[in-house]
């Protein structure tokens, strides 16, 4: 085993992990941050998906060691204490959560769309959520949520 | 679950080749892992030693060097080649291939040395570089060299890399008024292998094709000569026979071979009207 210094959420934190851990189960299981899922453990799904110093990754894609002196961002870190972001508040409003397992994946890449462009058109969230599959909603309110929080984060800006 | 293994960091390219000699016949390079850890959690392949080679120098480097061509180091990830603004003319096919390629999470780990590496004849960026005639330059133990694009896949998964070699970069050479353009067939929008890939590129001399998915290896179909100032759309018809005459698709779980075959030929002529439009309908 050997130790992995990161920042996560923003905070300077040490882990225990082994060579051939993915950083998903580091996150899992090193961390006890279980927001972020395994879907298909292939990269085929994103549910599994994190921000790694700011770009979209799926975690299990990533060996754990390799996050070394890194920045990664998981679905715990989009709320600030109980207050939930205004994508949060979104997914909520708009109906984009049914079973929920697809959501912190897809919080995470929408999250990493609105840091590289604010005012997203439908067509650029669309292909930001490709690597997102969703099998409950259709996708089409997760889409509405999206930009309703870009058009409400832009607002408060 | 992956299997166990030692991972390694490579600090330099030396370091890299030695670590894969000593470990050898358990050793795998490690780029964007995103085609490695799959194989590894499918049971494919279990490396013992793991070298990543995305901490030495200049294998990320994108750059335009100085008689225009476009050198992409091995590591570049393919979202780095998307955001790269200096393409040079003439390569559009690459960046649309590109942007394709799996989806936005993947494409911020695959790399373009990966993806020609991993060799799957289905691989988006292999018709793009066939068709501007590039470059693969590899090192190993002994010395450095550089082979075309053409040479470099020779069956399904597997290149003319010999067992030591790691590729450095790939070259584009200059595309001097050429027009290229490419087409993605696949199953859904978002992440799919293509059921079907065409590349194309016209100019200096002909109209040159990048098929992918319909043969062991992705294939180049040259179409030369031509009348001087022909319009490329007059070569349609004799573009498409002379893929359907080059492909050996087969049936597998994308696709019938019949189907690929009839795919050849709409995205081989839809890819040729792209070129059309690109050059403003007029040529």
């Amino acid at each position: 085993m050997r130790d992995i210094n990161i920042t996560l959420n923003g905070d300077p934190v040490t882990v225990r992990v082994e060579d051939h851990w993915t950083l998903l189960r580091a996150i899992r299981e090193g961390m006890g941050l279980t927001g972020t899922k395994e879907g298909c453990g292939n990269g085929e799904c994103g549910a599994c998906t994190v921000i790694l110093d700011g770009r979209p990754v799926n975690s299990c894609m990533v060996l754990a060691v390799e996050a070394e002196g890194r920045e990664v961002r998981t679905i715990e870190g989009e709320s600030d204490g109980e207050n939930l972001s205004a994508l949060q508040q979104a997914f909520i409003d708009e109906g984009a959560i049914q079973c929920g397992f697809c959501t912190p994946g897809m919080v995470m890449s929408a999250r990493a769309l609105l840091m590289r462009n604010p005012d997203p058109s439908e067509e650029e969230v669309t292909e930001a959520i490709c690597g997102n599959l969703c099998r409950c909603t259709g996708y089409k309110p997760i889409v509405s949520a999206i930009l309703k929080a870009a058009r409400r984060e832009k607002k408060n800006a | 679950m992956l299997p166990r293994f030692e991972y390694h960091r490579a600090g330099t390219i030396e370091e890299a080749l030695s670590l894969l000699e000593e470990n050898s016949p358990d050793g795998s390079i490690l780029a964007g892992g995103t085609d490695l850890l799959v194989s590894m959690k499918e049971g494919i392949c279990a490396p013992r030693h793991i070298i990543d080679i995305k901490a030495v120098p200049d294998l990320r480097r994108i750059e335009v060097a100085s008689d225009g061509s476009l050198i992409i180091g091995a590591c570049a990830t393919v979202n780095e080649l998307l955001e790269f603004k200096d393409l040079p003319p003439g390569m559009t096919s690459l960046h649309d291939a590109a942007s394709v390629l799996a989806t936005y999470q993947l494409r911020n780990r695959a790399t373009v040395g990966g993806n020609i590496a991993n060799a799957s004849p289905a691989c988006d960026l292999g018709p793009p570089l066939l068709v501007m005639g590039a470059e693969v330059t590899a090192v190993s133990p002994s010395g450095e060299r550089t082979v075309a694009i053409s040479d470099f896949f020779t069956s399904v998964k597997q290149t003319c890399l010999a067992q030591y070699e790691v590729i450095t970069y790939i070259r584009v050479p200059p595309q001097a008024e050429a027009v290229s353009a490419f087409s993605k067939r696949r199953r859904i929008r978002g992440h799919d292998l293509a059921t079907v890939n065409v590349a194309a590129a016209f100019g200096g001399g002909g109209l040159r094709l990048g098929l992918g998915a319909v043969a062991t290896v992705p294939l180049f179909v040259d179409c030369p000569g031509g009348e001087k100032g022909e319009a490329v759309g007059g070569r349609r018809d004799a573009a498409v026979k002379a893929c359907l005459y080059a492909i050996a698709p087969i049936d597998d779980v994308r696709a019938s071979a019949e189907y690929r075959c009839h795919m050849v030929e709409l995205l081989v002529g839809k890819t040729i009207d792209k070129l059309s439009e690109r050059m403003g309908g007029a040529r």
